[in-house]
């Protein structure tokens, strides 16, 4: 090795977050991903195959079925929007999860946490890096697209518009790959995963649309392309997309407002995206982060609860869309619907507060070092905004906007004659909440307390295993009962039952009932909720004082060990 | 707090620690470790495998939050300071990963932009690491088709771009030849002669003897012995290793050498007696005198310091190559 140092000094010119062109991690991605050869192959096989697909959707009702050129141009259009969603959506996303985890597999992220580059710019680097060669792909497709709006007069402003929430939403799960990325241990793992999420994004959520949830769709591009695009692709009696599909995407019913489709998207789009981009940033910081802070876990509840009472506050208000969705559920009658209503914000809520419980909530070790830190700081305790700090008083606050959405819902549906029979039984009314604030209280005490494998351990002893008991029961003693006995510990069997009886109590009597229903069943039904609460409120405050306990002794040893400092 | 040019304003040393603890879960990898690194010191951390050295530099290098402890870097505590202890630092990992799909330049150009480089400096600088590491040659090749000493090289590179003020190397040599060992070994010690701190961790002796100025042993996550080399080969108990070479097997002289009063113990292999001798450097030369007196056929009469290796050996440290 010669030697040849030399002085120089380094000046800082870090590239700031915004400047994309001189992104070095983009650039690495961009030299990597696309060198000449690839853009010969990807170009040549792109041009190729895109040009074919465009030609026959174009030529097709020209030649064969003799559409003016305006109609088959807007035909056309459609395979390339497909073409351009399966490239950035699709393999974009996997080209970034899989990229990511590479990257982090081999510790090559080590290197760039080291340089004084800031958090963002490296995200933003890796985000339109990655995918580089997707978004050459999706440049291909662009000269078609722009000969298809020309030829076919689309509107040039809608047909932005439409591509503003593409875009949304191609960023939206691009940050889901590289969060997916960046909690896997293994690409394939990652490629997997964001595949995965991409599918329940886009095909799974929006199915909840039909029974009440329509809000998911909207993180979607259907219903900016439904109510932009689609009447404009159709031509008096030539259609190409049904009436009925655009006007399944009118206005957005959102509390009382109607809100326009395309800035909902936006807005639910930005909102998922801030969320990912905060987890992203918070792992790329330091990956023993929290992927929540407190403050931001009780936010992200607060904005789930806001979407879906928003969202059921017009179905519970209109008694058409209650209908609607009845409908779809099997001509279930309005009551029961607003029970299954009422049941499905139970389960979206419960589902937001234990995500959001684990995820704030800190392990053995994080609670130590965070204590360790405070003290080193100066102070007597762990501030209760650190990742370190103990979650309860935050459990609480998710809690307490469960109850509140839950309340408002209830005290809407009460409005409705239709819906509320005769006065209001609290018993049945606040089971399914109080089942809710128990699982949630004991998750947290179990997560703070044990290790996340003893955690998995108990949350399967505790809600899992009673019932496949109670199945093996019924089996051997021909009990069918011995189910709902059995499997009582199981928030799955009493949160059930408590909605069952939540609908067949504050209902109108409904014909849906089997006749031997409430003998069998029904009737069996406080007793099981009576058996829940009780086990699950003695297993609650036993985990609760252990962990305060356990909390306590690890303190006095810290505090042994650790100098004053001034506390 | 530290000043522009990375190093502490009071001229302490550039890496302190103090009572650092790491724990995985249950496994206790590096504990109450205390140690300093003064500006210019080439520091070796040895210890075998599993001893807690790379879980200590992935702490030094802040990508490790410690459990316990006090850390400095150039004079910036790490839990409060991360991002300017960073900037003073140069951090090459075990097994040195390098982008596949990139060649040589383009490696180090990146990670140019990224430290901020000015633009007009960038190439010359990776051009000028690049003949650093004497990779000039493959300044056009892939990285993934370089060989295992290359990619070391090439990671080494990148470490000194933007001249850190501080080098933390972990097991840099693996992968090296001779050749290339001694190459680094040249170029370290210039690094330490322009005022770079380097800490460098190999669980191979011969890698780390001969250029280090001080030493730390770790065994089972703990610090055996450190220090400057001239003061840790000095035995604790003020005894002196002597060695003498005979012309005969050393077997046979065992018995009227532990008859010397300052003798404390003999060792004979082939033709080679070591003694443990209290005595000052007067002394010695009159063991000599006495010896030769004696009628015994000495060959070769030195006092042997101790070095690293017996360092190791006293601390039970285990694997060592």
């Amino acid at each position: 090795m010669n030697e040849s140092m030399t002085n120089l000094a380094v000046s800082p010119h870090v590239p700031p977050w915004f400047a994309f062109w001189a992104n070095p991690i983009a650039q690495r991605c961009r030299r990597a991903r696309l060198r000449g050869r690839h853009i010969a192959v990807y170009g040549l096989l792109g041009l190729a195959v895109i040009g074919f697909v465009f030609l026959v959707a174009y030529l097709l009702p020209v030649y064969q079925f003799d559409r003016p050129h305006a109609f088959a141009a807007r035909s056309a259009i459609i395979p390339m929007l497909v073409i351009q969603g399966i490239a950035l959506m699709g393999m974009g996303t996997m080209a970034l999860a899989t990229g990511i985890a590479r990257e982090r597999d081999r510790d090559l992220l080590d290197y760039q946490r080291m340089t004084p580059m800031g958090p963002t710019a490296k995200i933003l680097g890796y985000l339109f890096g990655l995918p580089a060669r997707e978004y050459f792909l999706f440049g291909i497709t662009v000269p078609f697209v722009l000969y298809a709006v020309w030829v076919g007069e689309l509107p040039l402003l809608k047909v932005c518009k439409y591509y503003v929430v593409f875009f949304s939403a191609v960023w939206c799960y691009h940050l889901t790959g590289l969060c997916a990325g960046m909690v896997s241990r293994k690409p394939w793992q990652s490629a997997v995963i964001s595949v995965g999420l991409v599918v329940v994004l886009y095909l799974v959520l929006p199915q909840l649309s039909y029974v009440g949830l329509w809000v998911f769709e909207y993180l979607t591009v259907y219903p900016t392309f439904f109510t932009l695009l689609a009447e404009e692709l159709n031509d008096g009696d030539r259609v190409l997309v049904s009436g009925r599909l655009i006007q399944m995407y009118e206005d957005v019913r959102f509390f009382n407002a109607a809100v326009d489709p395309l800035w909902f998207s936006l807005a639910l789009q930005g909102g998922l995206i801030l969320t990912l981009f905060t987890v992203v940033r918070r792992k790329w910081i330091d990956a023993g982060r929290h992927a929540f802070s407190k403050p931001f876990g009780l936010g992200f509840v607060l904005a789930v609860h806001v979407l879906v009472v928003g969202t059921l506050w017009s179905a519970l208000r209109d008694g058409s869309i209650l209908t609607r969705i009845g409908r779809a559920m099997g001509d279930l009658p309005a009551q029961a619907t607003m029970g299954w209503l009422l049941g499905l914000y139970v389960v979206v809520s419960a589902s937001a507060v234990l995500l959001t419980t684990f995820l704030i909530t800190p392990g053995q070790h994080g609670a130590r070092r965070g204590y360790r830190r405070a003290r080193k700081n100066g102070r007597a305790s762990v501030p209760m905004a650190w990742d370190a700090a103990p979650a309860l008083r935050w459990v609480f606050g998710l809690v307490a906007l469960s109850v509140v959405g839950y309340a408002v819902l209830v005290a809407l549906a009460r409005q409705n004659p239709d819906l509320f029979r005769g006065p209001l039984e609290w018993g049945w009314v606040g089971s399914p909440i109080l089942i809710l604030a128990l699982m949630a209280l004991l998750f947290h005490g179990l997560a703070e307390r044990c290790k996340p494998r003893v955690l998995l351990l108990a949350a399967f002893g505790l809600w899992v295993f009673p019932i496949m008991v109670g199945v093996i029961a019924a089996i051997v003693l021909r009990e069918e009962l011995a189910v709902l006995y059995l499997g009582a510990p199981s928030p799955l069997i009493a949160g059930v039952l408590s909605l069952v009886g939540l609908t067949y109590h504050t209902g109108l009597p409904s014909p849906t009932w089997d006749d031997g229903f409430e003998r069998d069943v029904l009737s069996h039904v406080p007793t099981v909720i009576t058996l829940f609460v009780g086990v699950a409120a003695v297993v609650t405050l036993f985990v609760q004082v252990n962990r305060v306990r356990w909390m306590a002794r690890w303190r006095a040893e810290e505090a042994e060990r650790l100098p004053d400092a001034g506390v | 707090m530290a000043s522009d040019t990375g190093a502490p304003a009071d001229g302490g040393p550039m890496i302190r620690t103090a009572d650092v603890r790491v724990d995985y879960d249950d496994v206790t990898a590096v504990r109450g470790l205390s140690f300093e690194v003064a500006r210019g010191e080439v520091f070796g951390l040895i210890g075998p495998n599993g001893s807690g050295k790379t879980s200590t530099i992935r702490v030094l290098a802040t990508l490790l939050e410690p459990t316990y402890g006090e850390v400095f870097v150039g004079g910036f505590d790490t839990a409060t300071h991360a991002a300017e202890a960073r900037a003073v630092l140069g951090y090459m990992p075990d097994l040195a990963p390098v982008h596949d799909d990139l060649t040589c330049f383009e490696f180090l150009d990146q990670f140019a932009g990224a430290y901020g480089l000015p633009r007009r400096d960038r190439r010359r600088r990776v051009e000028e690491c690049l003949e650093l590491v004497d990779l000039t040659a493959k300044r056009n090749a892939m990285a993934g088709t370089l060989s295992r000493g290359m990619t070391q090289r090439l990671v080494l590179a990148k470490t000194l771009l933007h001249r850190p003020a501080v080098m933390l190397l972990d097991e840099p040599a693996s992968g090296l030849d001779p050749l290339a060992r001694a190459d680094l070994r040249d170029l370290l010690r210039r690094l330490a002669g322009e005022g770079v701190t380097v800490l460098i961790s190999s669980h191979i002796l011969t890698e780390l003897s001969g250029f280090c100025t001080s030493v730390g042993i770790m065994e089972q996550g703990e610090m055996k012995h450190c220090g400057r080399i001239e003061e840790l080969s000095a035995h604790a108990d003020g005894t002196r290793q002597v060695v003498v070479e005979l012309l005969e097997p050393a077997e046979a002289f065992v018995g009227q050498l532990d008859e010397i009063d300052q003798v404390s113990r003999a060792l004979a292999v082939d033709h080679t007696a070591t003694l443990t001798f209290a005595g000052d450097e007067a002394e010695v030369v009159a063991l000599l005198r006495s010896l030769v007196e004696q009628g015994m056929p000495v060959r070769g009469f030195y006092e042997r310091r101790r070095d690293i290796e017996d360092l190791m050996r006293e601390s039970g440290a285990k694997e060592v190559s």
